[in-house]
């Protein structure tokens, strides 16, 4: 397997993922219950045909694809985008797919963009996502 | 009464709910006992940070639930979220998320809102900003 590098040395054009993960009933249930988010939606049934997950669920499958080429200890998010196109249920796997789309310095910190789609396991697409990193909130100088 | 995305204008702002941050939170969003900067202390300082902050995808998840709150599927099936984490979120803050509707497009009897949306503090300091929007239909 090929060795990770720091998300320092990704380029634009860098591919991430695919990475794959089952969304459970658990982790729905962790998940609200840490936002203390009571909506029958999560736990008894939606218009959706049976429960769904916070749309947000998917909202870390840029770090996570991330992660399958690079490291990013310290990195802090700044920016993020989504657009949801349909909901995520338990019970299902997910796909996420990715890219590098931007690289750049700023005030002597390094940034890194990161666009993202995830689709479920029959192929609809769920949520599309442009995320923004700060590798580090200490500038190149000081680390 | 209660109101739909359909039967808002310009300046509505959206109803919402304070949430009270605490590391046992934190840690509960963000994957404890998985050492992070949301869930360790030293691990944050280590960063450059003061102490553990709050993952940035909670407190947008915060704004998240008040828009899905009141789109409902419309905003599960169209709902967009564009926002910048300008602030650090530490235990003891509390989050209340804000969205106020400043623009109503309608075609015949589908449309969109479009809507200004932040989380501040209990300092009323901003610490996430952005847009929303979603789709409305009769």
């Amino acid at each position: 397997m090929e060795e990770k590098k720091s998300a320092y040395e990704s380029q634009v054009g860098d591919e991430l993922g695919p990475w794959e993960y089952e969304v459970t009933e658990e982790m729905v249930r962790q998940m609200t219950e840490a936002l203390e988010e009571p909506d029958p939606w999560y736990r008894e049934g939606s218009p959706f045909m049976g429960p769904i997950a916070p749309a947000t669920i998917s909202a870390d499958d840029y770090i996570r694809v991330l992660e399958t080429r690079f490291t990013h200890s310290g990195a802090v998010h700044t920016k993020a985008e989504h657009e949801f196109i349909n909901p995520v249920r338990p019970g299902k796997r997910y796909i996420v797919r990715g890219k590098v789309t931007d690289r750049y310095e700023k005030k002597g910190r390094d940034y890194v963009a990161i666009e993202s789609v995830t689709t479920d396991e029959d192929g609809a697409e769920i949520v599309r996502s442009r995320n923004i990193l700060l590798l580090s909130m200490k500038a190149r100088t000081e680390q | 009464m209660t109101i739909t995305p359909k039967d808002v204008e310009v300046g509505y702002e959206l109803p919402t709910v304070s949430k009270e941050i605490t590391l046992e939170k934190m840690r509960a969003y963000s994957g404890w006992p998985r050492r992070n900067i949301h869930t360790d202390d030293e691990v944050a300082r280590r960063a450059g940070l003061p102490r553990a902050v709050c993952q940035g995808t909670q407190h947008m998840t915060y704004l998240s639930e008040v828009l899905k709150r009141f789109f409902g599927e419309s905003w599960i099936r169209g709902g967009k979220l564009s926002v910048t984490f300008i602030g650090l979120v530490m235990p003891g803050d509390t989050l209340t998320p804000r969205a106020i509707v400043r623009e109503k497009v309608t075609e015949g009897s589908r449309g969109r809102l479009d809507l200004e949306v932040w989380v501040e503090n209990q300092r009323g300091e901003k610490v996430v900003v952005g847009t929303a929007s979603a789709p409305i239909s009769s």
